[in-house]
């Protein structure tokens, strides 16, 4: 029986429990994580306009050097013809 | 005074005065939940700051259709039980490397004794057993209970929260307790043994 009374005293063993408290900085690691958050999402929107400006410039550039490839290679044909 | 759903709104709209506000005001309810679950300071903490960071972010999508306690009681319990089940499986993965590495780390070590901060002096090292046991309920018991006896929330308030009626969670105590006295039989100190 007296293990019993020793379960019945660990299950009331939280009687008179009192809530307890964070930390008092952790707001200032909330507002600190929520501040990179927002950083980090500035710098991938900056990130994807770079990635873009890049690409079309690529895309650019390959179709121009195409179009005076052409363009020479048709002077030649033309120049042969004569 | 601005009600807790006016300070939803404000801070949807960006408000961060508003946002200190909310959080002085739901700090203890939520790191406390997630303290009874995770038994843990520091990650108790971390669910903390992961719960109000997610309210700033979906404040705007925040439809009310439950008060903003309940919301936040949710939130915590969802994070904490997550945090438990990576805890679960971060030891199995452990224990399956330790078969292979002969030079591993023990990783049968148990955590130390959970010790909750609001304990009455005398009661502390009975709670230590009461935690250990606590630790090993399944997922609903284990919230039930940490919600009854450790945020000494009301059963109709439980039911609201965990979204069943309070027939279910009168249910849920009473098998927690059966649970518990079951599990505490090992934890019986060696010297009482008659």
């Amino acid at each position: 029986m007296e293990k019993e009374k020793w379960k019945d005293e660990v299950l009331e063993s939280l009687a008179g429990i009192k809530p307890a408290e964070p930390g008092q900085f952790l707001f200032t690691r909330i507002e600190a994580r929520l501040q990179e958050k927002t950083n980090l999402s500035v710098l991938q929107v900056r990130l994807a306009a770079a990635c873009m400006i890049l690409l079309i410039a690529f895309n650019l550039w390959v179709v121009t050097t195409r179009y005076r490839a052409e363009i020479t290679q048709n002077s030649i044909t033309t120049t042969y013809q004569f | 005074m601005r009600s807790h759903e006016d300070l939803i709104r404000e801070i949807a709209a960006g408000n961060q005065h508003s946002f200190k506000i909310l959080y002085e005001a739901y700090k203890t309810q939520t790191f406390n939940t997630a303290l009874g679950l995770v038994q843990n300071r520091q990650e108790a903490e971390e669910i903390t700051q992961d719960v109000f960071i997610e309210v700033y972010k979906h404040a705007a999508g925040f439809k009310f259709q439950s008060s903003v306690g309940t919301w936040l009681y949710r939130m915590t319990i969802n994070r904490s039980l997550d945090a438990l089940r990576h805890r679960k499986r971060s030891k199995r993965f452990a224990f399956f490397i330790s078969l292979f590495k002969q030079d591993s780390l023990e990783i049968n070590a148990e955590k130390p004794d959970f010790i909750h901060p609001g304990v009455i002096i005398e009661n502390k090292e009975k709670s230590a057993f009461l935690f250990k046991a606590i630790d090993q309920l399944p997922e609903n018991q284990k919230t039930a209970f940490v919600l009854s006896q450790v945020e000494l929330l009301p059963q109709k308030e439980i039911s609201v929260i965990m979204n069943m009626s309070e027939k279910a969670v009168e249910s849920l105590l009473q098998r927690a307790k059966t649970n518990l006295r079951s599990k505490l039989e090992k934890f019986y100190p060696e010297r009482r043994k008659s």
